[in-house]
């Protein structure tokens, strides 16, 4: 496992600037200068994911929030930076807002809803958010933000999300030290979301059926989450899931859902 | 997986049947499509860790 002040390490080796003279005096609007990766084709995959976010790939929103993170806090060491993992995402409340009759009858519309439901963090400098994505959606990418997000201490929040990566590198091969692994984030950071979210998964796939309701449930707590809906009325055949489905978006993310997973 | 564990539609279904052996056969395949779709569904949420892209649909609104 990797401690945290060596995560830091790694993260300022690969990130940090020589020259660190610049003209910004506010770091929102020094990162929005900055030139981002975003990946506009299809999802990576999970194990693809995890070798990324361990290797600190700006291709991912983890590496770019770790980037994010060592030049706002060398560049402007007087701002308050942390980080936050999103519980509603922006995209998701525009497209579940704007959705039409004909939108919840095209499944690519129905499945990018769930893309921006996926686990996205991002970092907070003197109260405002910073995400790449805003800067590709529009000319104002400082006056955006997620709707709500769980807002953690900056290095605490970047070093959980690292050590679900580097859990899951274990997965396959060695699942028992994955579990330890992500026990061992949960226990540093109780308050993570993802980490909770992988245990839910990861007891379900041991027919550890009460953990993963457990840690589920623990997950919708403070996330937004369709697939952890349905997750849940597989799980506990209660059909009060299925109908919180139906109700927080439509009948069609049901069967969608229904019928992809 | 028991008769008792059954949503009420599933029961429904279960009950209509006429004979032990239908519904022995019911339960059974009902317990392992659950059980496929469980494992298929945590095989979907288990590939979530994080990674945002931005979709057509969203870039479509924001022009």
């Amino acid at each position: 496992m990797t401690e945290l002040i060596d995560f830091q390490r790694k993260a300022r080796e690969k990130f940090s600037l020589e020259n660190k003279a610049n003209s910004f005096t506010d770091p929102l609007l020094f990162l929005y200068s900055l030139d981002w990766d975003i990946s506009a084709g299809p999802q990576f995959s999970e194990d693809v994911l995890a070798i990324m976010n361990v290797n600190l790939d700006e291709r991912g929103c983890f590496g770019r929030a770790v980037k994010a993170a060592v030049l706002s806090t060398e560049l402007f060491p007087s701002s308050k930076i942390f980080s936050a993992e999103v519980c509603e995402d922006f995209f998701r409340a525009m497209l579940i807002n704007d959705a039409t009759a004909s939108n919840w009858r095209d499944p690519t519309y129905i499945a990018e809803i769930l893309q921006y439901e996926n686990p996205h963090q991002v970092i907070i400098c003197d109260g405002r958010q910073f995400d790449p994505l805003f800067k590709d959606l529009m000319g104002w990418p400082q006056e955006l933000k997620h709707p709500v997000v769980l807002i953690q201490d900056l290095w605490a929040g970047l070093h959980c999300s690292y050590l679900v990566s580097e859990a899951l590198l274990d997965k396959t091969n060695n699942p028992q030290a994955c579990i330890s692994q992500l026990y061992r984030a949960l226990s540093l950071y109780p308050s993570n979301i993802l980490v909770k979210e992988n245990l839910a998964a990861l007891h379900a796939s041991y027919n550890d059926f009460s953990k993963a309701t457990f840690f589920a449930r623990e997950v919708l707590k403070f996330r937004k989450d369709a697939k952890t809906l349905f997750f849940l009325w597989i799980l506990t055949n209660d059909e009060a899931y299925k109908r919180q489905i139906i109700a927080q978006y439509n009948p069609a993310m049901f069967n969608y859902l229904n019928s992809v997973l | 997986m028991t008769v008792e564990d059954l949503s009420p539609v599933m029961r429904q279904a279960y009950e209509s049947l006429s004979t032990v052996e239908q519904k022995e056969d019911f339960l059974e395949q009902y317990n392992a499509m659950r059980q496929q779709m469980t494992r298929s569904a945590i095989a979907q949420v288990i590939s979530r860790n994080l990674s945002h892209g931005i979709g057509k649909h969203v870039i479509a609104k924001g022009n």
